[in-house]
């Protein structure tokens, strides 16, 4: 399976968490947020700029926005 | 048992502190808590901040079933493991008061991860209550949720209720009751994997709790490996070696940090607890709110939108203000003729009594008009969750000047009042970005400084220079961001929710603008009234005349400006507004479009009294927050900047003119 960044993943796809290689900090506080490792998310929207607005689909859909630096740090992998 | 009437729910002051019964509402942002907080109390709010801190919370009193009992908000908090300065509140809370009852409110709509809050709460081994909120939404969701199999697995009495439509609560009353006063039910520890139970039972004997309470020692001996540093206070450690050994141990086996073991430890259980109690049915059809809501996020359509709804939330507190004032100005005047008289007989009287008018109709005639519709919208756009949506399209802007997206809803609130502004800065996590974001909220204009643009320019300028005196502010704003981030650290990325588009309530909107008025006739009020009568007095016997030739130097050799504004600039510093009409009285006119300054002369000015200095109370408030020292390097960079803006102005214009 074809690992990408979720930084690069495209609009309404959706894709399985596989790593989280942020700081402890920001780390933590996407696990309280709800954003685990294995949780598929769908990315709601990725402009070319700015925050990736994720939906966790693992977690009763809820919305977070993740910043693009955060996000160029999650590791994740397509799933149909 | 008395009868149960939700009308019986009265508030009365305690009479003994200690036999009293005390509730604590816990839940993640966006939960519900205030608005079940509201339909629970419904009297009558205290509101007051922490010790040391200024975090806001609620508390209530209220006789339930023959007793009082103590019932108190608590900051929305996502996990026990606090990242923001307002998370560590609640926490600090949890442990160190005494408290009969947790009600944990959950969003219903995000059950599975309001399950993780839920399981952490557990560990803390005091009777809880869960109340499942905005049922009717999740059932509109085709979400339904099976309370006796979550209350047969943790042992906790759970209500499904809908606080905004006043739902389920008279159940929830009765479970308050059976947890508090019949038979209270202590939560069912939920158990982690065998061998992490094995290490928790080897330590919990290595340390003590440095003040024995109600705190379950099981929530310590977790903490102590999860996350040490959290509760270093509130132990003594007796054999920190074990404790170090058993740390290895378990690092050793999982290859990852303890805080992470835990975390998935939980996140594991609630996922299965969720599985079971929550019955999914098949429809998760877009919305007509969804679709909107997807127009208001994405880039672009997100712009048009928000630019769409700020020139109205301005247009509509500057028609409404202008409105609401025109109803004020004939009363006002016709008490100034009551007192006309009194000039003849003593002239220091009239000062006197003409100085507590200005500072009565200056705070009910200029600022309350638009103090009131601004405080009114800004709790809409709070209330619907529209903020968090200004706030994710704004990070990108916010991102590139060296600041944080969370800040965006303080420096919107900051064109409200500065105080509240510097307050809500406690939902960044950093303090780095929250100190940024502080010192630039002072050169925001609030609604005082608002009033003085509008009512300068309005009088004398036209509502062009309106435009480019914001546009200025604001590009002066950003500059200054972006020159102070350079010598601070990289600030650490936007993590966010974006909590569901609401319909507000209308009460709870109501509730809030009131508090927020209240407020300024407690705190500026008197300041205004006291500052007018000061000027007064002080115009009596000369004195403006002194202070003016004092600062006579400074503001007509480098800003160009008249010397009757050295009062005016003075007085600015107890509140803005007070600038308006005593540049008025300064000039002893009546009418505002009778001052006589030139267009470069009003700019400068407008431009030097926006940023020049913090006003007291945002003083104190800074003082109190970040120390003296950063409120001391606010002041000297206000000044810089309002003389350098100042300055530019009047030489550029004077060209032009």
């Amino acid at each position: 399976m074809l690992v990408m960044l979720l930084s690069e993943v495209n609009n309404e796809k959706v894709v399985k968490v596989v790593a989280i290689d942020t700081g402890n900090i920001a780390k933590q506080r996407l696990l309280a947020l709800g954003i685990h490792p294995n949780d598929i998310l769908q990315v709601v929207s990725n402009p070319s700029f700015g925050p990736v607005l994720i939906k966790n689909l693992s977690k009763d859909n809820a919305r977070i926005a993740i910043g693009r630096g955060i996000a160029q740090k999650i590791k994740v992998e397509n799933v149909n | 048992m008395p009868e149960l009437q939700l009308g019986e729910v009265s508030l009365k002051k305690s009479k003994s502190k200690t036999s009293i019964k005390s509730i604590a509402l816990v839940g993640q942002p966006n939960s519900g808590k205030s608005t079940l907080f509201n339909a629970l109390s419904d009297v009558k709010v205290s509101t007051a901040n922490f010790a040391g801190t200024t975090v806001e919370y609620k508390e209530t009193v209220i006789n339930l079933f023959g007793s009082d009992v103590h019932i108190i908000d608590l900051p929305g908090i996502y996990s026990l493991n606090p990242s923001e300065p307002a998370e560590f509140v609640t926490l600090n809370y949890l442990l160190d008061n005494s408290i009969d009852l947790i009600i944990n409110v959950i969003d219903s709509t995000f059950i599975t991860r309001s399950l993780e809050l839920t399981i952490e709460l557990t560990e803390l081994g005091i009777p809880m209550l869960i109340a499942l909120n905005m049922t009717d939404e999740a059932q509109k969701k085709g979400i339904d949720i099976n309370t006796e199999e979550l209350e047969r697995l943790l042992n906790v009495p759970t209500v499904k209720i809908s606080a905004l439509y006043r739902k389920g609560i008279t159940e929830l009353l009765e479970k308050i009751e059976t947890q508090l006063f019949i038979s209270p039910k202590t939560p069912t520890q939920q158990k982690f994997t065998f061998h992490i139970e094995q290490v928790l039972n080897r330590i919990k004997e290595s340390f003590e709790i440095a003040s024995q309470n109600h705190i379950d020692k099981r929530f310590y001996t977790i903490k102590v490996l999860e996350n040490p540093s959290l509760i270093k206070n509130k132990l003594e450690i007796t054999n920190s070696n074990k404790i170090k050994l058993a740390i290895d141990e378990i690092i050793s086996q999982h290859q990852i940090p303890a805080y992470e073991i835990f975390e998935s430890e939980r996140h594991h259980r609630s996922m299965e607890i969720s599985h079971k109690v929550t019955i999914y049915a098949h429809s998760s059809k877009l919305t007509f709110i969804d679709k909107l809501d997807l127009l208001f996020l994405k880039p672009f359509s997100g712009y048009f939108f928000a630019i769409f709804f700020f020139a109205t939330y301005f247009f509509l507190i500057f028609s409404a203000g202008g409105w609401i004032g025109s109803l004020f100005e004939q009363p006002l005047s016709e008490l100034s003729k009551l007192f006309e008289p009194l000039k003849d007989k003593t002239l220091l009287g009239w000062f006197i009594v003409d100085g507590i008018y200005q500072g009565i109709s200056g705070a009910i005639g200029i600022v309350l008009p638009y103090f009131l519709p601004l405080l009114f919208l800004t709790s809409i756009l709070e209330e619907t969750g529209y903020m968090a949506r200004i706030a994710y399209l704004m990070d990108t802007i916010f991102h590139r000047i060296g600041l944080h997206g969370k800040s965006v809803a303080s420096f919107v609130m900051g064109f409200g009042c500065t105080v509240p502004a510097v307050y809500a800065t406690r939902i960044i996590e950093s303090k780095r970005d929250r100190l940024l974001a502080s010192v630039l909220i002072n050169f925001i204009p609030c609604s005082a400084r608002l009033t003085v643009i509008f009512a300068l320019t309005t009088a004398l300028t036209g509502p062009l220079w309106t435009i480019v005196i914001f546009l200025y502010i604001l590009i002066a704003i950003a500059v200054t961001s972006k020159i102070l981030s350079t010598f601070l650290p990289k600030p650490i990325g936007l993590i966010m929710e974006i909590p569901p588009l609401r319909l507000p309530s209308f009460k709870i909107i109501l509730k809030k603008t009131y508090y927020k008025i209240l407020e300024f006739f407690k705190v500026a009020f008197p300041f205004l009234v006291l500052g007018s009568l000061a000027l007064s007095i002080l115009d009596y016997f000369n004195f403006t005349k002194t202070m003016n030739s004092l600062f006579e130097p400074f503001i007509s050799n480098i800003l160009g400006l008249p010397k009757e504004l050295g009062t005016p600039l003075v007085f600015g510093f107890l509140r803005k507004e007070l600038a308006v009409f005593m540049t008025s009285q300064a000039f002893g006119v009546n009418n505002l479009s009778n001052i006589p300054l030139t267009i470069p002369q009003v700019v400068s000015f407008l431009i030097f009294i926006v940023f020049y200095l913090p006003c007291v109370s945002t003083s104190a408030v800074f003082w109190k927050e970040f120390g003296w020292k950063h409120l001391l390097t606010t002041v000297v960079l206000g000044f810089l900047l309002s003389t350098i803006s100042a300055l530019f102005f009047r030489i550029t214009l004077t060209t032009i003119f």
